[in-house]
This record gives structure tokens, C-alpha cells and sequence, in this order.
């Protein structure tokens, strides 16, 4: 046995790796818990997007990369299992310009992770219409646009806090 | 917590704001009031054709030797002619809104308006469900 490999916290990829599809399926679970308990204060379409804590953390605590991965995972699963194919290409559209966009925040140094997360509730809200737009029914939809971005703002932030938190008491060596 | 927001934060939920607040204002184009009110004519039982209400026009429908013609101005449709023997399709006057009908019996004819159905406001235009 290799030194490495010899000590259970010694950062190697396969524990990171495997770290990942633990919280790929943590994530999961937050989807799944808000497709039981939709939070969503009355209006129908909007939810908190508690699985986002997932990737915020790991970006700021692990790397970007395994962020994107768990997220994937995390989108592609839960569209499939809780809401079907085509609201999953909703899902998919929205996450991976919310992640795109919290990770350039994240890397211009110049937010803390409750704006970043904020800017990822709009943007997630802001790719989803946009897909709607292209496929649906056309530029109309616009006017649904303040009500996205403002849900977006507040779902957004309320993460964000959750991840500051997280991300402030989670112990170091889970992450190595 | 507070603490450890930036700067940029701040900025950003304003810059959000904003832009929410400028798009609702927005003087964009309202999908209620009549952009997709069609006018429906069915001669008989079967659908002669279906014309928008925007676009006047004059059109003749003939069903079994008799002649009707169901003219479309201003937004309004009537009844301009009818050879049956009651008249009271002529007599019903300009109809305007979804819903509302023109009916000759005697030449078996129904012309009616259909679109979003009691005027309808924006809201019902936009209809998706998305989870």
C-alpha cells in the first residue's frame, strides 16, 4: 500500500471523487424534499432551490469542478425521476448558466457567496425563460420577467446564507 | 454574515432591482385585445373558413343555392346580405366580441368569434407549466 493511500485524509482524487457522488446524492435529496414540500410563498413555477447549497459549497470548500459534476448529476437525475424529460431540459438549461455565472462572480474575487448565490437564483430563473422563449411560445413571455428575477433574487440569497453557514462550520477535513 | 458582504453584493441586488423594475415598465405590446380573435364560418356543419378579425374582408358563402355574404370590417363582422326569408341574421347587427354569434338558419349558417374567450387578460396568454 502506497503512502498515500494509507491515511483515510489524505486529499487523494478518489476520495474527492467519491466525496462528490455523496453529495451529488445529498443534492438529491434536497430536490426531492422540495418536490414534496414546494416552498414556493404561493406562486406557482418558483421554488427555493435548496439543492444549490450543494454546488455553492463544494465550489467554495473543494474546486469548480467537482461542483459542475454533482450538479449535472444532481439536474439530470431529479429531472428524470420527479418532473420528466422535457422539464428536465428546463432544469439543465437554467442550472448550467446559473453555475456558469456563480462561477465567474466567484472567480472575479469581488462577491461573497451570498451574492454569488443570488446571481445564480436569477440567472437559473433567466435560462429557464429563455428556453421557454425558444421553445414555447415567444417573446411574450417577457413579461414574466421581473417576477423571475425578483424570485430569483430572494430564493437566491436565502441559499446563499445557507451556504455561508455551511461553508463557515463545515470541518476541514471533509474536504481534503 | 452581514459583514462579510462586498461591495459588489450590494450593487448586484440593486442592479437586479433595477432591471426587474425596468422591465415591468416596459411599454411592451399586450397580447390581450384581439391579436388572435378569428372569425369562424360554418356552412351546414362544415367550417367554410376561419379569417382574423383584423383584416376586413367580404365573403360569400353558398350552400344549397342560397347566398350569404358575412363581411368583416373594423373589427366588427355582419351579416351583409342573405337571400333567406327571415332576415334575422341581417337584423342581428355587428358582433364583436369571442363568443358572440351570427346564426341564418334557414341557410344553415353560423358565423362566430372565437379567441380569448371573455376578453381575457394577459395573463391567461401565458400558460406553461414547467416544474
Amino acid at each position: 500500500m502506497t503512502p498515500s493511500m494509507s491515511s483515510p485524509n489524505d486529499g487523494s482524487p478518489a476520495r474527492r471523487i467519491a466525496l462528490t457522488g455523496l453529495l451529488a446524492a445529498l443534492a438529491l435529496i434536497f430536490s426531492y424534499v422540495e418536490v414534496l414540500f414546494p416552498l414556493n410563498a404561493g406562486i406557482p413555477g418558483i421554488k427555493l432551490g435548496l439543492a444549490n447549497l450543494v454546488p455553492l459549497v463544494i465550489m467554495y470548500r473543494m474546486d469548480a469542478r467537482y461542483a459542475f459534476a454533482a450538479n449535472l448529476i444532481r439536474v439530470l437525475l431529479a429531472g428524470l425521476l420527479f418532473s420528466g424529460l422535457f422539464a428536465a431540459l428546463y432544469s439543465l438549461a437554467g442550472s448550467c448558466v446559473s453555475f456558469l455565472i456563480m462561477y465567474l462572480l466567484k472567480k472575479t474575487d469581488r462577491f461573497s457567496i451570498i451574492g454569488v448565490s443570488m446571481a445564480g437564483g436569477v440567472f437559473h430563473n433567466l435560462g429557464q425563460l429563455a428556453v421557454a422563449i425558444l421553445l414555447v411560445s415567444g417573446p411574450q413571455l417577457i413579461h414574466y420577467m421581473p417576477v423571475l428575477i425578483l424570485s430569483g433574487m430572494t430564493a437566491g440569497i436565502i441559499v446563499g446564507i445557507g451556504a455561508f453557514i455551511l461553508v463557515e462550520r463545515l470541518p476541514a477535513k471533509l474536504f481534503l | 454574515m452581514i459583514a462579510s458582504l462586498r461591495k459588489a453584493d450590494i450593487l448586484l441586488f440593486f442592479f437586479f432591482l433595477a432591471l426587474a423594475a425596468l422591465i415591468a415598465a416596459l411599454p411592451l405590446v399586450r397580447v390581450s385585445g384581439g391579436s388572435d380573435e378569428k372569425v369562424r364560418i360554418i356552412s351546414g356543419g362544415e367550417l367554410v373558413g376561419i379569417y382574423p378579425l383584423e383584416n376586413d374582408i367580404e365573403v360569400e358563402v353558398k350552400h344549397d343555392g342560397h347566398l350569404n355574404i358575412v363581411s368583416i370590417k373594423d373589427k366588427k363582422v355582419y351579416m351583409e346580405y342573405s337571400d333567406c326569408r327571415n332576415q334575422i341574421c341581417v337584423h342581428t347587427g355587428e358582433i364583436t366580441r369571442p363568443g358572440d354569434t351570427i346564426v341564418c338558419l334557414p341557410n344553415y349558417l353560423i358565423v362566430e368569434i372565437t379567441g380569448n374567450e371573455g376578453g381575457g387578460d394577459e395573463d391567461d396568454s401565458v400558460d406553461v407549466i414547467a416544474k
